[in-house]
């Protein structure tokens, strides 16, 4: 692939992104409710897609395709197994919205503040959020500096790729906030999609003659990565430890339950949903099948998450095919990364230094011009130390992320608030789970995100029995 | 509860394929029950929003 195609098309891909998030300035009010929330004025359609693209990172094109490289059908199951873990979403989602919009909440932070009654618990969460979602945004990073060195055969250094994408997620998180993150994920999610769908559709065509003779060829072929466990990868304790984080990322990851805060209303809200819903589970297949494909085409790779760059560098796929399905990768992890980046800075104003409103003005400035940047340095520094792990350290994000999910389901669910044991937990949960990670325990073969969601579940409900602060609300 | 029968599917996302599919080689085993199951899981989702009103 020519270096200078690559660079071309990524200028134009950066110049109307720009132009869109320029545009999308016209509507900025100076306020923290505008610049995190866009005053929950954002179109179903738009806030639908910016959804996607912002839980949909390079993971997919990379990540998963590897983890189906790797293990087979298993990946699919884990894939849809997170996708039908937006039930949190559609069951607390209403609660969540309601508590938001009533308390004027920005972060899901605060919702969680208010749900438990103490600033604090929001505080922490934020805390732990920065710990874990940093090392996530860098993962993206380096997903994009490995395609970019993969497509050109070493021409374009990793660094070069690891730069462009934390300059533009700088430039379109700062212009407008939210506005202009969701006008640039939907050009994104459009591109991922479109991207993904063409370059499947021309390598099922063109190499296998179909659908029929692909899934003909893994049959044969690779049998065994038609079951799991299968090749042996797909334990049940590996698809426990990948899948169960993920079954609950919808309101562990602050990035994506931020989202419930900003439609209009419910019916904005089912429709968001469900757009996201249905562009999931096309996004899911179209992805697997990729995986499937590139390992009946190219059997030997010895690391799984460059099945998809090899893939483009390998094959005499047109051009622009090659092109889009680059953009697409490049779409995916920006959008993901730029949301977090926003969802972090808003917990940091508003849960960190507090809701008082008398210097909006100020925290704003404090947002756009030294959190933003800080954020995007810190991401940047951690992509230089080059982790090869994408798909193990998405998940490792959720695992310790999934400490928080006690203080929501107890809280919103079960009616238990308690700020002792919100804190408790999402603490304590927090500290197993870096702890597991850090030292790789498995007991019982048991991944950390399993061990963090008991642990931190049984510190919920011991903590708000036996707290006098403890009350059913 | 649409709610519990849910969590019966996705018990049964984890349980199915490591028992009774676990020596399916085909494309109708495990991929097509994953498949099965995310269909099943996106209409009850549609059905538990469609109890939503603005109300709320």
């Amino acid at each position: 692939m020519s270096t200078n195609l690559i660079v071309i098309v990524l200028i134009l891909y950066a110049f109307w992104g720009s132009i869109l998030a320029f545009m999308s300035r016209r509507e900025l009010r100076h306020s923290l409710i505008d610049y995190f929330l866009a005053s929950n004025k954002l179109h179903w359609l738009t806030a639908s897609l910016s959804y996607g693209a912002t839980t949909y990172s390079a993971f997919m094109m990379l990540g998963l395709a590897g983890l189906t490289y790797r293990g087979g059908v298993g990946a699919l199951g884990f894939e849809l197994v997170y996708l039908s873990g937006l039930v949190w979403a559609v069951v607390l989602g209403p609660k969540i919205w309601k508590t938001g919009r009533g308390n004027h909440c920005v972060s899901p932070g605060e919702v969680l503040s208010v749900c438990h009654g103490s600033k604090l618990v929001g505080a922490f969460y934020a805390l732990v959020s920065l710990a874990f979602l940093i090392p996530y945004s860098s993962v993206q990073l380096t997903g994009v500096g490995y395609l970019f060195e993969t497509l050109s055969g070493g021409k374009i250094p990793y660094l070069f790729g690891v730069v462009i994408a934390t300059a533009l997620t700088f430039l379109w998180v700062e212009l407008a906030g939210l506005r202009s993150v969701a006008v640039t994920d939907s050009l994104q999610a459009g591109i991922m999609m479109a991207s993904a769908l063409s370059l499947v559709f021309i390598l099922v065509y063109r190499f296998f003659g179909g659908w029929g003779a692909l899934f003909e060829n893994i049959e044969i072929h690779y049998p065994t990565w038609l079951t799991v466990p299968g090749n042996g990868f797909f334990t049940f304790q590996t698809f426990l430890g990948l899948s169960l984080p993920w079954f609950f990322f919808s309101i562990s990851n602050p990035q994506v339950s931020q989202r419930l805060l900003v439609p209009a209303s419910l019916r904005e809200m089912r429709k968001m949903l469900t757009g996201f819903l249905v562009y999931g589970f096309i996004y899911t297949l179209i992805t697997v099948i990729l995986g499937f494909s590139a390992r009946a085409l190219i059997p030997d790779l010895k690391n799984p998450d460059l099945a998809t760059p090899t893939l483009l560098a390998r094959f005499s796929l047109p051009t622009w095919v090659v092109l889009f399905s680059t953009l697409g990768i490049f779409s995916a992890a920006i959008s993901t990364i730029d949301s977090i980046l926003l969802t972090l800075s808003s917990m940091f104003t508003r849960d960190v230094l507090g809701t008082s409103s008398k210097n909006e003005r100020q925290k704003l400035s404090l947002v756009r011009y030294v959190l933003i940047p800080v954020l995007c340095l810190s991401i940047f520094l951690f992509a230089l130390a080059r982790l090869n792990l994408i798909a193990l350290l998405s998940v490792a994000s959720s695992a310790g992320l999934i400490a928080v999910v006690p203080s929501f389901v107890g809280g919103f669910l079960l009616k238990r608030r308690n700020a002792r044991a919100a804190l408790g937990s999402i603490l304590g949960g927090a500290l197993v789970s870096f702890l597991f990670q850090l030292l790789n325990l498995k007991p019982l073969g048991l991944w950390p995100g399993v061990v963090t969601l008991i642990i931190s579940s049984l510190l919920f409900g011991i903590l708000s029995a036996f707290s006098p602060a403890g009350k059913k609300g | 509860m649409i709610f519990w029968v849910y969590f019966v599917l996705v018990f049964l996302a984890y349980v199915i394929p490591f028992t009774l599919l676990s020596g399916v080689t085909r494309i109708s085993g495990s991929f097509l029950f994953w498949v099965i199951f995310a269909v099943l899981s996106l209409i009850l989702l549609f059905k538990m929003m469609g109890t939503w009103n603005d109300e709320y």
